[in-house]
């Protein structure tokens, strides 16, 4: 009894041998993986696919020299389909393209501005197994896609890395874009009364420099990319751009504000500035309904903290220019708010900020009247922003600098 | 090795699995793709639904207490007719076991094994559960006791872990739905919960009766809790409009969980749930056609039966693997029908009536 136990306790671990994914086994040397991909609409009508496939190989390793080659390669295909062009990098790549690792996905302006441009790519990837739909997702401002995969950042190898870190820097630090993923870009698309909004990608053009004879190597990076402001869609179509500006009073209305600096004049100096970093916000949006006419009001609250000035340094114990430090700030962030809401109801008509879906969630019934011409009503909707900020503290310094 | 006794704990245990096994992953896309975030409130009704079966099957089992359900149909209808709808229900444990098997087949296909033959893992858990319930309904039952455990904490762990992506508000507005349709969507979720009609295979095979209908009740109950938990998480992480989207919402669900960026894309989790529910959930409907085809055909044992049998849900499970679509639909309109308004509850449901009627019960012996 116990040598048959034995033999079936080897049997049962040489079964892990077979037990490699039957049929669908690939081994990893025979996979491309994709880093960073773009769609777009070629000149000739049809789908074009951009995308990076990291070369193994060439990514260093620790303690080796650095391997002095580019560690992806860029290639582009066209086909009918999304899906179509994405097969037909088949006949040029000699690596099965695998997309799960493909964590930023950007999107031309021309496939963006089409009806159902967007939507086609948005059902690939929710629809085919080996994409994640938790990839980040930006549309490309006034470049063609093949010149933003041509950018370069200096702090990472691989150009999908650097779209990453640089989604989650302004995300984080500046607030003047959001780069949700496909799902929830998707998500934004089927709900009613929010009209989707993505990060702008622009191409940031330098100076090619020649390669110095020097004792350090010294890498040319010829174009880079920076994120700036966002894009704005009404359905799954590219109406418009807003600029940082205009995109932070988005994101105040979203609630999904981080972190940024305000910049207030300083009450004492007029003509000196002050930079506030913004901390701690929370954001409600409160619809209404007064005899019938839907109105809104938007509540901002924040925390800031006094970051650097130039000019004095108001004295602590004076609280009237701290509270009129506070109502400066107030007043910038309701520009800020106003500012997208102009741009948002006069230029683009799109109802970027979930006005519509707060209606549904308070007044459901009322809004199944209103859905079917929220068009027309959100453009003249009447919304009231009211801001109430508190400075909290001025960090490590208790005065400033003086010069004698 | 006869057929031992098996213990309330073991009976409320196997139809956990039974009745969470596969609802699990089909029937959260149909019950919010249908009632959108108001879902939670069709698997409320839909647990009365299982209550109400599991108390007529529970009342019809007292009153036969040595027989199977197939078993006591004749006593009640009469033979020529009762037979005829023994051979129904063997017929329809058959069905319903195959299906089980053909989902699991399909989602393997459609997720991680797009070119493995469907013939591959049907054979296998066939085999497999062949094997199991060939060493009698014990064994099966006691194996489950041990899987059950690892089920339900990868339900959990699939249900909490995205809690970074979860936002309650997305369960609002609530009560958008109308009472008709939630009923309606009710039907089609209490079609899975329905299938705790199956313990009327198993209630002769236990020691005592006491207490099973309030354990019954509880097992149905907490599947319903697991269900709307399952929903909520669904729910709050991706908005109902895309669960309703979803082929297999749950397997979303747990590529999402991307905990502290060190556990991350568990999918495996899925799998493990769904290989192991079907494991048992095949041996359950094999054992039950097993036992029916037995009852009617009129033998005393029924382990000889298992080889053919194992061989037609081979065949049944093979042909029933159909394009997800086609599948969906089927459920939207033909399982309710098939389950919950037919063999589950209003045919017991009659059964009882008719007993009562004619005051029948076992004779003592």
């Amino acid at each position: 009894m116990r040598i048959r136990g034995k033999v079936l306790l080897i049997c049962l671990f040489l079964g892990c041998l077979f037990s490699s994914g039957c049929w669908d086994r690939v081994e990893i040397e025979d996979m491309g993986l994709v880093t960073l991909a773009a769609f777009d609409r070629s000149e000739d009508g049809l789908i074009k696919v951009s995308v990076h496939i990291a070369k193994p190989f060439a990514i260093s390793g620790a303690g080796q020299d650095i391997i002095d080659e580019k560690p992806f390669w860029p290639v582009t295909t066209t086909g009918h389909t999304v899906f179509q062009a994405i097969r037909n990098l088949a006949s040029e790549s000699p690596r099965q393209v695998f997309w799960a690792h493909c964590r930023v996905v950007l999107i031309g302006e021309r496939l963006a501005r089409e009806a159902a441009g967007m939507a086609q790519v948005m059902d690939f990837f929710m629809r085919d197994l080996e994409p994640r739909n938790n990839a980040q997702l930006l549309v490309v401002k006034g470049a063609d896609i093949q010149e933003i995969m041509s950018a370069r950042f200096e702090l990472e190898r691989q150009p999908g890395r650097g779209f990453e870190g640089l989604s989650k820097v302004v995300e984080a630090r500046k607030s003047t874009a959001l780069i949700p993923t496909i799902l929830e870009f998707c998500r934004e698309l089927e709900t009613d009364g929010l009209e989707p909004v993505l990060g702008a990608a622009e191409i940031v053009h330098r100076p090619t420099e020649q390669p110095q004879q020097s004792m350090l190597h010294e890498t040319v990076v010829s174009n880079s990319a920076r994120i700036s402001g966002l894009g704005a869609f009404k359905g799954d179509r590219l109406v418009g751009w807003l600029n940082d500006h205009q995109s932070r009073g988005v994101l105040w209305v979203r609630g999904k504000v981080k972190s940024g600096i305000i910049v207030i004049r300083n009450p004492l100096e007029e003509n000196r500035l002050i930079s506030l970093e913004i901390g701690q916000t929370s954001s409600k949006i409160i619809p209404k309904l007064i005899d019938g006419r839907p109105v809104i009001k938007v509540r901002i609250e924040l925390d800031a903290v006094f970051a650097q000035t130039q000019g004095q340094f108001p004295l602590l114990s004076d609280e009237k220019t701290w509270a009129r430090m506070e109502s400066r700030m107030a007043t910038a962030i309701h520009n800020e708010v106003v500012s997208a809401l102009k741009v948002a109801q006069d230029e683009l008509e799109s109802d970027i900020f979930g006005f519509g879906r707060a209606f549904y969630g308070k007044y459901p019934r009322e809004w199944q009247v209103m859905k079917d011409n929220w068009d027309e009503i959100f453009p003249t909707l009447d919304v009231q922003v009211e801001v109430h900020g508190k400075i909290v503290r001025s960090s490590l310094a208790f005065r400033t600098v003086k010069t004698r | 090795m006869g057929d031992g006794k098996i213990s309330q704990r073991q009976l409320a245990f196997l139809f956990f699995t039974i009745l969470i096994g596969t609802m699990f992953f089909h029937n959260p896309q149909i019950v919010v793709g249908t009632t959108g975030q108001d879902g939670w409130i069709a698997y409320l009704i839909a647990s009365f639904w299982g209550i109400l079966v599991a108390l007529v099957m529970v009342a019809l089992g007292q009153r036969f207490p040595d027989q199977t359900l197939t078993g006591y149909i004749p006593n009640i209808l009469g033979k020529p007719l009762g037979k005829i709808l023994s051979l129904l229900y063997t017929i329809w444990f058959l069905f319903i076991g195959g299906g089980v098997l053909a989902q699991f087949a399909n989602f393997m296909n459609t997720t991680i094994m797009a070119s493995t033959p469907k013939m591959v893992f049907i054979i296998t858990f066939v085999a497999i559960a062949y094997y199991a319930v060939n060493l009698g309904l014990e064994t099966f039952v006691r194996v489950n006791e041990l899987l059950l455990w690892v089920i339900v904490i990868a339900i959990i762990l699939v249900v909490t872990l995205p809690y970074e992506l979860m936002d309650l508000r997305r369960m609002l507005p609530v009560g958008q739905m109308s009472i008709g349709k939630l009923v309606a969507t009710s039907l089609i979720a209490g079609s899975w919960r329905g299938e705790v009609m199956l313990v009327g295979m198993f209630l002769p095979a236990l020691v005592t009766l006491k207490n099973t209908t309030r354990n019954m009740i509880w097992t149905v109950f907490l599947v319903g809790v697991f269900m709307i938990a399952v929903e909520i998480s669904l729910v709050t992480v991706f908005g109902a409009q895309i669960v309703g989207d979803l082929e297999v919402p749950v397997f979303n669900l747990a590529r999402m969980i991307s905990t502290a960026r060190v556990l991350d894309r568990v999918e495996a989790l899925v799998l493990i749930i769904w290989v192991f529910a079907t494991f048992i959930k095949i041996c359950a409907f094999l054992y039950c056609t097993a036992r029916a085809t037995a009852d009617t055909v009129g033998f005393q044992d029924y382990r000889f039966l298992l080889l053919p049998l194992s061989l037609l849900f081979t065949a049944i499970a093979y042909n029933q693997t159909v394009d997800p679509a086609k599948f969906v639909d089927f459920l939207l309109f033909t399982w309710p029908g098939y389950g919950l308004l037919s063999f589950e509850l209003v045919i017991p449901l009659f059964l009882l009536i008719v007993a009562l009627w004619r005051g029948k019960r076992e004779k003592k012996v």
